[in-house]
C-alpha cells in the first residue's frame, strides 16, 4: 500500500553485519563494533541527559554500572547472566530493549554476546570517555547514482582555474562546467551533507565541511587528483557548517553546529586550537587578510574574533544584538567575511544590514566593565549596508571592492564596498539562496539555492551565464574523473 | 458554533430480527445495534474509515466496537484493520458487521487507489506534529521554540511551520534522500538524544505520515482549502457504566472544498482528568474511576470534546435523600444518584442564618437578629428570611461590590469621582433589581459624559480594544480569550478570528480626553495575520448600523444565547455554593464541562424565563436543600468535590472578615445605625459643598470612614484586606481574589495590628457586661449561636481567675476571633 523503495539502508548497520560475519577468531572491538550499536539504539534513553531506569550507557564506565534494578548490566564472560544481554534478547515484549521499538538485529545481538563472552574488554584508554568520542571518522557510502530528488545546495566553490565549479551534493561533491552547466565529475564517499567547500590555492586539495545534523560533523580534505578523501582533519558532535583556508593557505578553520570553532595546520593536519565560547551554532569562519585574526559568526548573535595564532579571544562583536539606537535589533549572524585586502570584517544574518567593522576598533570600543555607560552613549565606528532583503542573509562574499550577498527571499545582490550602495540585483532564483562563490579572473559568480538550482553569473554584465539543477540524473560512473590542470 | 452538538449522522438502526447465529446469553443481546458509518466511501489508496458500533441495552447505549466482528466480502476492495476499514483496490464490496447475533451489512465503494495521494502538509503533517506533542506550548510550540527549533502552537500558522521544518536551520531537520535519517524522525524516535523524550514509535500512524511526506519531497504547498469542521462519533456525551468502560471515537473532517476524510488516526486526543478516563492515541476511551471527564479532540484548529461519565457501582449504596425543596435539588439528586453519591442533610438554623447573611449581605447577623430568628417557630422562617434579606440595602451593596471587583471600579482608573458614580449605579441596579439583560445592555451601549452617564465608565476602565474584548468575553461569555489575541486557543475552539470579531464591536467607540464616550462613524479591526477587516461579532442578529455594540448586546441578551444566562447563573451559584457548576466560573469551554449539565441548563432557562431576575434566581438557589445542607459529608459522599452533595466550608473574604470582626467587637456600628449616620453626613456634604466633583470626593472619604468593607463598591485596601486576598481590580477574572488560607493570614490574625486593635475595642464593650451575658453576646455576635454549657463554663472560669478583667475579656474575644468557626462560612 505504501510503495517505499529505500535503496540504501543504514551504511553503519550494513558494515556491522559484514563485520559480524567475519571469522569468529577475530575479537570483537568494543570501540569499533559495540559502541556504535549502543549509540544508535540505547543512549537516546540511557544517555548523558536522560537516564531511564537509573541507567546510562554513554560511557564504558556508566555502561558497566548497575541502574535502579541493581542488576549487573555486564558480567564478563557470561552473556546470559548479564542484565543488558537478557533485556535485549527476552521474548517478553514489555521489558525488551530497546523499549517500544524494533529489537536489535540478530547480527548485532551476536556481536554483543560475543563481546561479553570474550571478557567484555575495553579497547580504549579512558573508561569515562563518551562513546561518541571512540568512533573516529565515519566511512561514508557512495552517493546515490541518480538523485530521486534535488538536494539543497549549501556549498559552492570555483576551482582555481575557473573551469569547474564544485557543488555540495549528497555524500559527494559534484563538479560542473560553469559555462555549460554539465556534470563533469563526482567525488564520493564524503559526508552526507556538505556545508562548506574551499579549494587550496594550488587546486590540489578541496576542503570539505559537513556531516549529519544532530550527530556528526567532519572537516576533511579531498585529493583533487584522485577524488578521494585523503585526510580527515577532525570530527564534531554536530554538523560542520563552515570551513575556510587562511589567505596564505597554511591554516584551516572550521565551525560546527556543536558551537565549536577549531583551527588546523593545513600541512600536517594537526589541530592548533579549539574554542567553544559560542553558545549556539557556528555559522561562518573567516581569516583576516594578514592572517592575524580569525572571526566566527554564530546564531548566538555574536561574532567572535580570535588571535589566529593562539586562539585567544581578541574581541566580541555585538552589533547584531543591540538594545538601543538606530541599528537596534536581535538577530542571529549567519555569515562573516574579512575583506581580502583590508582589516575589515563584514557580517550579516537576520536584520536589515550588512555590518562592516574593524576588530581593533571594536575592542577599543568595548572597553571594560567600568565604562559601561560611556559605551552605550558612544557612536560605534561600524558601517552599515542597508541590504533591502526581506529575509535573512546567508551567503556573503567580499571581492574586488564589491560585496555580494544572498538571502532567503531568493535574491542575490551586489553592493559597492566604498559607497555602501547597491550596484545590482541578480534575479531569477525562486527559493532560499544559501551558497555563494566567485572566480575573480573570469568575473564569474555562482549561487546555489534550496531547490538544488545553481546559477552562474557574469559580474561585469550582470547576466546569468547558465542555470543548472545540481542533481545527477543519469547513471554515470564519474567518481574518478579528475580536474585537468 | 461553540455549543453546537455533534449530530451523529447516518446511524443505521437495525430491527430486532436476529440473524441466523446462535442466540447468545440474554444479557449480551442488545435490543438494537447501530453501526457507524452506514456506508463507506474510500476515495484514495490511503483512505480509511473508523467504525463505531453501539448496542442498546434497556435503552442505554454501550460501545461494542471492540467486540464486533468485521468481515469483508472482497478483500481486494476493502480490508479491515481492527475496526478500521482500509482501501485495497477500486470497486464496490460490502462489510458484514456482526455482534450479539445480529449482522449489519455496510456497502463500501473504493476508488482512485491507483492514483498517487501524496501526504498533505497542511492537513496531515501539521496534525501529526500536534498529535505527537511536538507543537505543544511546553515544547517546540512555545513562543521561542525549544532547542532552536520553533513551531507554531498546534500548527496554527502553517507558514511558520513550513519554514521551520524545511529551510530554516540550514536544511537541518529533513533528509529528502533518506527520510528516516531526518532529525524530525530520529529525535522523537530517540535514535539520537532528544530532550523532549520519546514522542514517536514506528508503529504510530504519524510515523508513516512524516516519513512519506519527506519521501515525497516535503512539499509545503499551502492550498486555500481549510478544514471547516470535524464530526465526532459518538456525539457530545457518553455514560460508561462499569464493567463496560470502553468507547471508541471516530473523527471525520470536512474541508472547504466539500471533501471529507476520516482523521481518527491523526487527530489528537486528551482527557481532562486522567484519573477518571484515559484515551489512547487511536481514540479509544477507557473509563478508570467514577466521575466525569471531557475527552477533547483536536484536529488542526478544530477542537471539540466528548463528555464521559464513568459510573461504577459502590458497594452498599442505596439511594435515599432528604426531601427535595425545589428544582435545584431534583437535578442535583439526579446526578448524585447516577454517580452513586448520597446527599448530606439540612443544616441547623444558626448555621443557615450565618451562611445566608454572609452570602447575601456580606455581614454576619447581629446577636439580636440571631436571637429573633432562632426563637421564631414558623416553619417558613428560612424562606421569609431569604425574601427579606434580598431587599436589604446591604444586599444591594455587597452584590455591587462583587460586580465592581470584575469591572475594575477603582479611583486609580476612574478618576475625578467616576469610580463613585459608576459604583453608585451598580448599587442602584441591585437595589432596583434591574433585569440582568437590561444591565448588560445599558453597560455595553452607554455613551456620553462619563461624569454624568455612570455606566459609560465601563469603557473608561478598559480603554483598549484588547481590554474591551477580553473583559466583555470574560464577564458576559465566561470565556478567557486572551490566548487568541496572538494564536488560536490552545484548549478550545476559539480562534483569532473570534477575538478580533469581538474586538470589531468596539472599534467605533472612543473615549475622549475629557472623558466622553463617543461613537465614531469609522474604525475597523484588522486580523493581525491576514489583514482581513473583521465583521463585528453579533452583527447578524440585529440591524443597528449606528452602534455595533447594540447589535452585540442584542445577540448577547437574546434568550437562548449559549453564554449569557449560563455564565451569570453559574456565577451566582458559585457565590452561594463555593464552587461553580462550571469551575472556574469564567472558564467556559468544551474541555471544561459543567459538573451537571441539566442543572446548569435548567437554571439558565429559569433565569431567562424570569426576565433575567437575579433576585428570583438567588431566591431559588437559597431555598434549595442543596444550599441549606450541612458541610459535613457522609460515607457515601466524602469523595465528592464537585457535585454538590454537601455544602462547602468557605473562608470568609477579606471584606467579610474585616466587617465580621468589626461587628463582633463593636468597632463598627450596626448597619441600621450606619445608614442613618451616612444619610445625615451626605445631606451635610450636599449642603456645604457646591462643586460636584469635590462633593463626590468628600462622600468617598466619608464612606471610607464608615468602615464597612463589604458595603462599599471599592473598599479601601489595607495590609489586612490584601493579606486576606482582596483583589487589586486589574482584570475581569474572579481568580484575582485569593481565597485559599495562607500563613500570612494566620499571622495577621494572631499578631496583626487590626485584629489587636479591634479585640481591644471589643474588650471595652464586653467587659461592661455581666459574665454569662458577656459570653452569650460574644458567641451570638461572632458565631451566630448560643455558647454550649461547656463553653460558658470554661470562659467563666477563665474570667474569674484573671486578675485584670479587661485583659481577660480581650483574651476571650481574641480567642473567639481566631477560631476556625469564626473565620469560615460553614
Amino acid at each position: 500500500m505504501f510503495p517505499y523503495p529505500f535503496h540504501r539502508g543504514f551504511p553503519l548497520l550494513a558494515l556491522l553485519v559484514l563485520l559480524a560475519a567475519t571469522p569468529a577468531s577475530a575479537n570483537v572491538s568494543f570501540s569499533k563494533e559495540v559502541a556504535p550499536i549502543l549509540l544508535k539504539r540505547c543512549t537516546g534513553c540511557h544517555g548523558e541527559r536522560t537516564n531511564q531506569g537509573g541507567y546510562r550507557a554513554h560511557t564504558f564506565a556508566s555502561l558497566m554500572k548497575a541502574g535502579a534494578s541493581g542488576l549487573a548490566p555486564v558480567v564478563a564472560g557470561k552473556a546470559n547472566e548479564s542484565a543488558l544481554f537478557q533485556r535485549i534478547v527476552t521474548k517478553v515484549e514489555a521489558i525488551r530493549m530497546p523499549k517500544s521499538d524494533d529489537p536489535l538485529a540478530p547480527a548485532q545481538i551476536e556481536l554483543i554476546r560475543k563481546w561479553i563472552a570474550e571478557g567484555a574488554n575495553y579497547d580504549a584508554p579512558d573508561k569515562t570517555a563518551p562513546l561518541k568520542s571512540l568512533l573516529g571518522p565515519r566511512q561514508h557510502p557512495a552517493a546515490p547514482a541518480v538523485y530521486r530528488t534535488a538536494v539543497p545546495v549549501m556549498a559552492l566553490a570555483f576551482a582555481p582555474d575557473g573551469k569547474e565549479i564544485a557543488v555540495g551534493g549528497y555524500n559527494e561533491v559534484t563538479l560542473w562546467n560553469p559555462t555549460t552547466g554539465t556534470l563533469t565529475g563526482r567525488w564520493q564517499h564524503l559526508p552526507e551533507r556538505i556545508q562548506a567547500l574551499a579549494f587550496s590555492k594550488d587546486g590540489k586539495t578541496l576542503l570539505v565541511g559537513g556531516g549529519t545534523p544532530g550527530e556528526y560533523g567532519e572537516v576533511s580534505l579531498v585529493n583533487t587528483t584522485t577524488g578521494e578523501r585523503s585526510t580527515v582533519l577532525d570530527t564534531f558532535n554536530d554538523i560542520v557548517l563552515t570551513a575556510a583556508f587562511s589567505p596564505d593557505g597554511k591554516r584551516i578553520a572550521a565551525g560546527s553546529a556543536d558551537a565549536n570553532v577549531r583551527v588546523y595546520d593545513s600541512g600536517t593536519g594537526k589541530r592548533l586550537w579549539s574554542s567553544s565560547i559560542h553558545s549556539d551554532w557556528v555559522t561562518g569562519v573567516s581569516f583576516s587578510f594578514d592572517g592575524q585574526f580569525l572571526a566566527s559568526s554564530s546564531r548566538d548573535m555574536t561574532v567572535k574574533v580570535y588571535e589566529a595564532d593562539s586562539g585567544n579571544l581578541f574581541t566580541t562583536y555585538n552589533g547584531h544584538n543591540r538594545q538601543i539606537g538606530r541599528y537596534q535589533g536581535h538577530a542571529p549572524v549567519y555569515a562573516v567575511q574579512f575583506a581580502p585586502d583590508a582589516p575589515l570584517a563584514y557580517s550579516a544574518g537576520g536584520g536589515k544590514w550588512i555590518q562592516i567593522w574593524n576588530p581593533i576598533e571594536v575592542k577599543a570600543e568595548s572597553g571594560d566593565a567600568g565604562d559601561m555607560e560611556e559605551r552605550f552613549a558612544k557612536q560605534s565606528h561600524t558601517h552599515y549596508i542597508e541590504h533591502g532583503f526581506s529575509k535573512e542573509v546567508f551567503g556573503l562574499l567580499v571581492r574586488d571592492g564589491q560585496v555580494f550577498a544572498t538571502s532567503a527571499d531568493g535574491l542575490l545582490k551586489q553592493f559597492d564596498a566604498t559607497t555602501l550602495t547597491e550596484v545590482r540585483t541578480y534575479p531569477g532564483h525562486t527559493d532560499w539562496v544559501f551558497a555563494l562563490a566567485c572566480d575573480s579572473p573570469t568575473h564569474r559568480l555562482a549561487s546555489g539555492a534550496y531547490n538544488g538550482e545553481v546559477k552562474v553569473w557574469d559580474t561585469k554584465t550582470g547576466q546569468c551565464v547558465t542555470t543548472f539543477l545540481a542533481r545527477p540524473r543519469e547513471e554515470k560512473r564519474l567518481s574518478r574523473i579528475t580536474l585537468r590542470h | 458554533m461553540l455549543f453546537s452538538r455533534i449530530v451523529c449522522l447516518g446511524m443505521l438502526v437495525v430491527g430486532a430480527v436476529p440473524s441466523g447465529a446462535k442466540p447468545a446469553a440474554p444479557a449480551a443481546v442488545p435490543e438494537r445495534v447501530e453501526v457507524y458509518p452506514t456506508a463507506v466511501k474510500l476515495d484514495s489508496r490511503r483512505a480509511y474509515r473508523q467504525f463505531v458500533v453501539t448496542g442498546y441495552f434497556h435503552g442505554e447505549p454501550r460501545d461494542l466496537t471492540g467486540q464486533a466482528l468485521f468481515r469483508s466480502a472482497n478483500e481486494r476492495v476493502v480490508k479491515m484493520d481492527g475496526s478500521r476499514a482500509l482501501a485495497a483496490g477500486d470497486g464496490t464490496a460490502s462489510l458484514n458487521v456482526s455482534i450479539g447475533g445480529r449482522t449489519v451489512q455496510v456497502p463500501v465503494t473504493v476508488a482512485h487507489t491507483a492514483a498517487a495521494d501524496p501526504v498533505r502538509f497542511k492537513f496531515e503533517t501539521l496534525a501529526v506534529l500536534t498529535k505527537q506533542g511536538c507543537a505543544t506550548g511546553s515544547c517546540h510550540g512555545s513562543p521561542h521554540g525549544k532547542g532552536g527549533f520553533s513551531l507554531s502552537l498546534f500548527g496554527y500558522d502553517p507558514r511558520i511551520d513550513s519554514v521551520s521544518l524545511t529551510r530554516d536551520g540550514f536544511n537541518r531537520r529533513l533528509n529528502v534522500m533518506e527520510p528516516t535519517d531526518s532529525l524530525i524522525i530520529k529525535k522523537p524516535l530517540l535514535e539520537i538524544p532528544h530532550v523532549g523524550g520519546k514522542r514517536l514509535r514506528k508503529t504510530d500512524p504519524g510515523y508513516k505520515v512524516l516519513r512519506n511526506w519527506i519521501y515525497e519531497g516535503a512539499s509545503v504547498e499551502l492550498p486555500k482549502t481549510d478544514c471547516t469542521k470535524i464530526v465526532i462519533t459518538p456525539g457530545s456525551s457518553r455514560i460508561l457504566h462499569a464493567p463496560f468502560l470502553k468507547q471508541q471515537l471516530s473523527v471525520v473532517a470536512t474541508y472547504s472544498d466539500g471533501t471529507t476524510r476520516d482523521v481518527s488516526e491523526i487527530a489528537a486526543y486528551e482527557s481532562s482528568n486522567v484519573n477518571i478516563a484515559k484515551v489512547e492515541p487511536d481514540g479509544l476511551i477507557t473509563g478508570l474511576n467514577r466521575g466525569q471527564a471531557a475527552i477533547s479532540v483536536r484536529y488542526l484548529d478544530k477542537f471539540q470534546s466528548v463528555f464521559v461519565t464513568v459510573v461504577q457501582d459502590v458497594p452498599g449504596f442505596a439511594w435515599k435523600a432528604p426531601a427535595e425543596n425545589n428544582l435545584v435539588d431534583r437535578l442535583v439528586d439526579e446526578k448524585l444518584k447516577q454517580l452513586q453519591y448520597l446527599p448530606s442533610g439540612l443544616c441547623s438554623d444558626s448555621v443557615f442564618l450565618r451562611r445566608l447573611y454572609f452570602d447575601l449581605t456580606g455581614l454576619p447577623p447581629t446577636a439580636e437578629q440571631v436571637r429573633t430568628f432562632l426563637k421564631d417557630p414558623a416553619p417558613t422562617k428560612r424562606a421569609a428570611l431569604i425574601d427579606s434579606l434580598l431587599t436589604t440595602e446591604e444586599f444591594a451593596r455587597f452584590q455591587a461590590l462583587k460586580k465592581a471587583d470584575l469591572m475594575r471600579v477603582s479611583p486609580r482608573t476612574l478618576k475625578d469621582g467616576r469610580a463613585d458614580l459608576f459604583a453608585q449605579w451598580l448599587i442602584e441596579a441591585f437595589r432596583k433589581n434591574m433585569p440582568y439583560d437590561q444591565f448588560a445592555r445599558t453597560l455595553l451601549t452607554a455613551s456620553g459624559d462619563t461624569l454624568a452617564v455612570a455606566p459609560a465608565n465601563y469603557y473608561v476602565a478598559i480603554p483598549t480594544m484588547q481590554e474591551r474584548t477580553e473583559m466583555t468575553a470574560q464577564l458576559f461569555m465566561g470565556t478567557r480569550v486572551e490566548c487568541t489575541r496572538c494564536h488560536n486557543h490552545p484548549f478550545e475552539n476559539w480562534t483569532m478570528r473570534d477575538y478580533y470579531s469581538i474586538g470589531a464591536v468596539f472599534a467605533r467607540t472612543n473615549v475622549t480626553k475629557t472623558g466622553m464616550v463617543q461613537l465614531t462613524s469609522a474604525g475597523e479591526v484588522q486580523h493581525p495575520t491576514t489583514d482581513e477587516t473583521m465583521t463585528p461579532w453579533g452583527s447578524e442578529t440585529g440591524s443597528h448600523p449606528a452602534d455595533r455594540r447594540a447589535a452585540f448586546a442584542t445577540w448577547l441578551t437574546q434568550p437562548g444565547n449559549p453564554f449569557f444566562a449560563r455564565v451569570e447563573v453559574n456565577r451566582m451559584w458559585a457565590d452561594l455554593m463555593g464552587r461553580g457548576i462550571v469551575n472556574p466560573v469564567d472558564d467556559f469551554r468544551s474541555s471544561n464541562p459543567p459538573a451537571n449539565v441539566p442543572l446548569l441548563d435548567a437554571l439558565a432557562q429559569e433565569f431567562e424565563r424570569s426576565g433575567y431576575d437575579r433576585r428570583q434566581l438567588l431566591r431559588l438557589l437559597c431555598n434549595s436543600r442543596t444550599y441549606q445542607s450541612v458541610t459535613q459529608s457522609n460515607k457515601f459522599n466524602e469523595s465528592d468535590e464537585a457535585l454538590f452533595s454537601h455544602a462547602r466550608v468557605r473562608m470568609l473574604t477579606a471584606e467579610q472578615l474585616k466587617d465580621a470582626i468589626g461587628l463582633t467587637t463593636h468597632e463598627l456600628l450596626p448597619p441600621a445605625q450606619l445608614a442613618e449616620q451616612e444619610k445625615q453626613m451626605r445631606a451635610k456634604i450636599t449642603a456645604e459643598v457646591s462643586d460636584p466633583v469635590q462633593a463626590r470626593q468628600q462622600m468617598t472619604r466619608m464612606e471610607a470612614r464608615m468602615g464597612y468593607a463589604t458595603q462599599r463598591p471599592y473598599p479601601e485596601t489595607s495590609a489586612f484586606t490584601t493579606t486576606f486576598g482582596q483583589p487589586s481590580r486589574e482584570t475581569a477574572c474572579t481568580c484575582e481574589r485569593q481565597n485559599s488560607p495562607t500563613l500570612l493570614e494566620a499571622l495577621e490574625l494572631l499578631n496583626g495590628g487590626t485584629a489587636y486593635r479591634m479585640a481591644q475595642t471589643g474588650a471595652r464593650y464586653y467587659a461592661a457586661l455581666e459574665d454569662s451575658k458577656l459570653i452569650e453576646e460574644l458567641y451570638l455576635s461572632a458565631l451566630s449561636r448560643f455558647p454550649t454549657a461547656k463553653e460558658q463554663e470554661t470562659a467563666k472560669q477563665y474570667l474569674a481567675k484573671s486578675p485584670n478583667r479587661e485583659n481577660a475579656v480581650m483574651d476571650l474575644v481574641w480567642t473567639v476571633l481566631n477560631t476556625q468557626e469564626f473565620l469560615f462560612q460553614h
